[in-house]
This record gives C-alpha cells, sequence and structure tokens, in this order.
C-alpha cells in the first residue's frame, strides 16, 4: 500500500518538478523565490523517488533514510523563498501589522499541536527527522499564514495569498509522509494525505504562475 | 538485495584497509610531488584533487565503523549513511576555500570539481580493487564514469550554494544545509538506482543532472568574462 502511494506522490513530483525547471529554473528571468519553490520540490521529487527504490528494495527497514533528508531539504528551500524573498515585500514590520503578526503565531501553535501527533507515531530515530523538518515548516506555517491574513497593500499580496493555500497543506502533508513508514499510521489517512498532497502539489506551479500574471496585470 | 562490485562502496576490512592506504599513498605522493612545478591555477586543482582522496581516504574509515554499527546491511549503509558522511567529508573543504579563500566562482566550480573527482578515483580504484577478477572493462568504464560524474556534481553543488549566498550571511546556513541535503539525496538516489534492477537509470541520472547544469554554467561564464571585457574597453 505505502509502495503505491509513494509511487503516485513520486510521478505526481516529476511532472511538479520537470514543469518547474521548465517553466522557471532555466529561464533566467524567473524570480528567485519559484527558483527556490522549484529546488525544494526538486529535493523533494528525489527523496520520494529514494524511497520507491527503497521500498522495493528494503521494504522492512523502518528507520531513519535519506529521504527523508531529501523532505528536509525540501522544505528549507521553501524556507529561504517564502521568509527571504516573500516576507520582506508583505511585511514592513510596522505595528499595524503586529495584531496579524500575533494571529499567525497563533494559528501556527495550532498547527504545531496538530502535528505533534503525527510526529511521534514513529520510531525515535524518525522521530527527530521528523521534528526537524518540523521545525522548518512550523517556520513556514507561520509566515504562509501571515502573508494571508496581511491586508492586500500590493498587488503582490494577492498573488501570493492564493498560492500560499496549497504550499501550507502541501508542507503539511509532507510532514505526514514521513510517518508514512511507521506501520502506525491507518490506511485511509495515508490515502488522504497522498490525495492532498498530490493536489496540492500539482496545483502550485498553475496557481504561482495565474498569481503573477495577475500581479504584473494588476 | 544486490550489492555487486559495481555498486559497493568503500566498507574497509583488514585487507581493504591496505589497499585504501596503499592506493592513498601512491596517488598522493605522486601528485604531491607535482604540486611544486606548475602554475598556481594548476596547483590548486591539484591540491583539490589531493583534498578528494584524503576525504575519501577518511570516509572509507569511517563507513567501516558504520558498517559495524550497522550489523553489515551493506544496502542501509551504502544508501544513507555513506551518502551523509562523504558529502559532510567533501563539503568541508570547499565550505572553507570558497568562504574565506575563493570570491571567484569559476575558481570554486573547478576546485570543488577537482576534489569530486580526486574522490570518485581513489573510491573507484579501490572498490574495483577488492573485485579484481570479476571486473570487465566495461563494469571499469561505467562504475568510474557514474561515480566519477556524481561525485563531482555533489561537490559541485555545495560550491554553487556558497558563492550565491556568501553575501549574505543571513541566508547562507540555511541554504548551505538545503544545498548539502540535495546533494546528499542525489548521491544517495544514484546509490540506490545503482544496487537496483534499474541500473541503467542510475548510469544516466548523472548525465542528465551533469549535461544540461554544464553548459548553463558554462553559458554564465562565458557571459560573465564578456562582461568583464566590456567593463574594461574604453567607452568611445
Amino acid at each position: 500500500m505505502v509502495l503505491i502511494l509513494e509511487s503516485v506522490i513520486t510521478v505526481c513530483s516529476w511532472i511538479v518538478w520537470i514543469a518547474g525547471v521548465i517553466r522557471f529554473l532555466i529561464k533566467e528571468d524567473s524570480s528567485y523565490y519559484m527558483k527556490m519553490i522549484t529546488l525544494g520540490i526538486g529535493c523533494i521529487t528525489l527523496g520520494h523517488q529514494f524511497q520507491v527504490i527503497r521500498l522495493i528494495n528494503n521494504p522492512d527497514n523502518m528507520n531513519f533514510n535519506v529521504g527523508m533528508l531529501g523532505y528536509i531539504g525540501g522544505s528549507m528551500f521553501f524556507y529561504l523563498a517564502i521568509k527571504f524573498e516573500a516576507d520582506p515585500m508583505l511585511d514592513n514590520r510596522s505595528r499595524e501589522l503586529g495584531k496579524y503578526r500575533i494571529i499567525a503565531r497563533i494559528l501556527t501553535c495550532a498547527v504545531m499541536l496538530f502535528m505533534i501527533p503525527v510526529v511521534f507515531t514513529g520510531r525515535l530515530s524518525m522521530s527527530i527527522a521528523s521534528v526537524f523538518m518540523l521545525l522548518f515548516v512550523v517556520q513556514n506555517a507561520y509566515f504562509l499564514i501571515k502573508q494571508m491574513l496581511i491586508p492586500a497593500t500590493a498587488g503582490v499580496s494577492k498573488a501570493i495569498r492564493a498560492y500560499n493555500i496549497p504550499a501550507l497543506v502541501y508542507l503539511l502533508s509532507l510532514s505526514a509522509n514521513m510517518m508514512f513508514y511507521s506501520g502506525r499510521m491507518p490506511e485511509p489517512v495515508m490515502i488522504l494525505v497522498t490525495v492532498f498532497e498530490c493536489i496540492c502539489e500539482l496545483t502550485l506551479i498553475p496557481v504561482y504562475s495565474w498569481g503573477v500574471k495577475k500581479w504584473i496585470t494588476s | 538485495m544486490r550489492a555487486d562490485a559495481d555498486s559497493r562502496i568503500l566498507m574497509g576490512g583488514e585487507e581493504v584497509d591496505n589497499i585504501v592506504t596503499v592506493t592513498f599513498i601512491c596517488f598522493t605522493t605522486g601528485l604531491a610531488l607535482m604540486l611544486g612545478l606548475v602554475p598556481k591555477k594548476v596547483q590548486r586543482i591539484l591540491f583539490f584533487m589531493i583534498i578528494g582522496f584524503l576525504c575519501c581516504f577518511l570516509a572509507s574509515e569511517i563507513n567501516a565503523v558504520f558498517l559495524d554499527m550497522f550489523n553489515d546491511d551493506i544496502y542501509y549503509v551504502t544508501t544513507t549513511i555513506t551518502p551523509i558522511v562523504e558529502e559532510l567529508l567533501k563539503g568541508i573543504p570547499i565550505i572553507i576555500f570558497a568562504i574565506f579563500f575563493s570570491d571567484d566562482p569559476p575558481t570554486v566550480i573547478a576546485c570543488s570539481y577537482a576534489l569530486g573527482v580526486g574522490f570518485a578515483i581513489l573510491e573507484s580504484t579501490i572498490v574495483m580493487l577488492q573485485s579484481i577478477n570479476d571486473i570487465s572493462m566495461l563494469m571499469a568504464l561505467t562504475r568510474s564514469f557514474g561515480a566519477g560524474l556524481i561525485h563531482s556534481i555533489c561537490t559541485v553543488m555545495v560550491g554553487v550554494s556558497i558563492i550565491y549566498t556568501k553575501k549574505y550571511p543571513r541566508i547562507m546556513p540555511v541554504a548551505l544545509f538545503s544545498m548539502i541535503s540535495a546533494a546528499i539525496i542525489t548521491h544517495a538516489y544514484y546509490n540506490s538506482l545503482i544496487q537496483s534492477n534499474l541500473m541503467i537509470i542510475g548510469l544516466i541520472f548523472p548525465i542528465l543532472v551533469y549535461l544540461p547544469s554544464s553548459i548553463r554554467l558554462r553559458r554564465k561564464m562565458i557571459k560573465n568574462k564578456q562582461k568583464r571585457i566590456e567593463q574594461l574597453l574604453p567607452e568611445e
């Protein structure tokens, strides 16, 4: 079951990655933001692909594996894009936006509370890797939620807002995906996580392209 | 689980220890003697090749310890532990060089590549010497080709990440870690492919990464060179 689900995610990831490379990575004039996101997806894709091959060759090993490092690296690329590229455009560090930051923090805590039981379903080595990943996912969640809450002062805010929802769900489902190998996650939950991950991943690039277009033309 | 001569990564053991040490000494001594006689640019490349040999030598010792720790589970160790150990060992000299000694992107890339090649040369030699009777010329060629490319690409990935983020110290730690992760996963992906039935994809994979990225890098370098020449030319 895990192999089938992982294979489906891998196919989706490859599609998105190739689309990202063609659309953003090889074009010099495309934004660093999307280049980082594409690199992140690339890292995650290799992680998924690695998991598939590992599941075929050595399905019994439930310890930490490098595929998880691919997810962590991917979420770090997302962090670089979201925090260092998008956030300075939206949050000018003014006091008026303070309430949005507080609301974003509260919502992020809620996300974290939801994710903690998921993280500790696996073995210790897996849980350590998951905690490390969760650190970046929570950071990403905070910035994504904040960017959604901050009123649209410029066109870019509206453009990014649409993109943030699939990105947030994608990162959360990716953290849950790490626990597929714990053997303790119920099958319906795994299917649900896979569906969410695939849909959000497949919508990442079209939604962003649409957002940027809207931003430029507005 | 298959772990043939083509897929085995430096694993230690008494006999292997001797092979590693002797090969390391032979390669390093020869190149070290050359260091004083060649121009500075070549000297740097040779120096990083020697560092690559040294990293490979250290990796073999560390991998052997991990192999014992994981009860000789070659598949797990070669696909999970060795990529981490090897990429970290190869990354450290490049990080130090790029941060403290060089600002020139082509130099850092060339040195990263040399380090990766040095590592791959010693690794391939040792792996093939371990099973010298079973190795065919074709196997030797494909092994050296795949390992050479993948080690170089992964080291260049780390080098490139420092070049681009050196000016932004706030971003650098995260960018560096994410790029090292990318290098580790690329290496692990190659190792796992080469040990599976999809060996042919494992051999094509480094070419698919190498060709477009090297063409792009080359183009960028030519563009930058042209820009520099234009800047040097007096305005009419």
